[in-house]
């Protein structure tokens, strides 16, 4: 009896993980014209023809990228490159907010250097995109998406 | 010296005989309960003892083992009394369980999002500030291209010397 209600509780809690293990997916993009455009990454899918409307680019490309899990007690650091960095405090936000939105506070940092900080409520897959700078190649993105 | 209630009872019962008898019934006599307590009790005595004689009252006669059996009794309801508490618990303890599994289960399909079911397109920039005077930061928004762009101007501009990665 000791060992099922054991499982039981096993169970409840693995469910709440389950629940509480949102992550934030963060990336790095070069935009480019290209002729010949590769695929858009299968995480941009849907954001692909607005962003090619506003940023007037047609290929997208990830030059790095890294997912940390949700934890509402403390800050963390997110690093999807060596050039750009974000500084990532998340909160879940209220029942009007919608299920599963997030409150980010958010910093960016280019090589060490802030450049921006701001406040975000982004719902599950829902990507917010930071216009960097110019690259001789291209323009510089960021992307933020919380993926449940 | 006997009290007048000593004298009574014995009068009742027919124990005064004698002066004793001649006394007693001349202090009581023109007392009616008293001559009628003595009647319903000579007519009590005489029932019980004709029925006992005719039969007419059952004769009891004593359990076999009745002390052992009362007691086998008493030791078996003390013993169901001792385990009740611990089948008790174990069924409520089975039933807080299943109660757990199910609350478990409704809590998952109630709050854990179905994959399956589409995601509407929700961000939104609350507030910016810019680190540096030279950097102007706005939010573009397109919820219908599912697009949210913090655009950034004032930033450097990158030649072909600098590496991303």
């Amino acid at each position: 009896m000791r060992y099922f209600l054991l499982l039981i509780l096993w169970a409840s809690l693995a469910g709440t993980r389950v629940h509480g293990a949102e992550k934030v997916w963060t990336a790095v993009l070069l935009a480019t014209n290209a002729a010949k455009p590769k695929p858009v990454p299968p995480q941009l899918a849907a954001a692909c023809a607005g962003l090619q409307r506003i940023l007037k680019y047609n290929q997208f490309e990830i030059l790095g990228s890294t997912t940390n899990v949700m934890d509402e007690r403390e800050e963390s650091w997110m690093v999807p490159s060596d050039n750009f960095w974000l500084r990532v405090k998340a909160r879940r936000g209220s029942a009007a907010d919608g299920i599963g939105t997030y409150l980010l506070d958010l910093e960016l940092f280019h090589d060490k250097r802030p450049l921006v900080e701001t406040e975000a409520k982004l719902g599950p897959s829902s990507p917010l995109f930071i216009r960097g700078p110019v690259h001789s190649t291209g323009q510089v993105l960021i992307v933020l998406m919380v993926q449940p | 010296m006997k009290t007048f209630e000593e004298k009574y009872t014995a009068w009742v019962d027919g124990r005064l005989s004698g002066k004793e008898l001649q006394a007693f019934e001349q202090e009581v006599e023109g007392m009616e309960a008293a001559e009628s307590d003595r009647r319903e009790v000579h007519q009590l005595g005489a029932l019980l003892r004709s029925h006992a004689a005719g039969g007419g009252l059952p004769v009891l006669e004593p359990v076999v083992e009745f002390d052992r059996a009362v007691l086998d009794q008493i030791t078996a309801s003390e013993r169901g009394w001792r385990q009740a508490p611990g089948s008790w618990s174990s069924g409520w303890l089975a039933l807080a369980g299943a109660a757990c599994l199910a609350v478990a289960a409704a809590g998952y399909a109630l709050l854990v999002p179905k994959a399956a079911v589409p995601v509407p397109y929700f961000a939104e920039i609350t507030s910016v500030r810019a680190a540096d005077p030279s950097i102007f930061a706005t939010a573009i928004q397109d919820p219908s291209g599912q697009v949210t762009v913090l655009w950034i101007d004032g930033l450097d501009y990158l030649p072909d010397t600098y590496k991303l990665r």
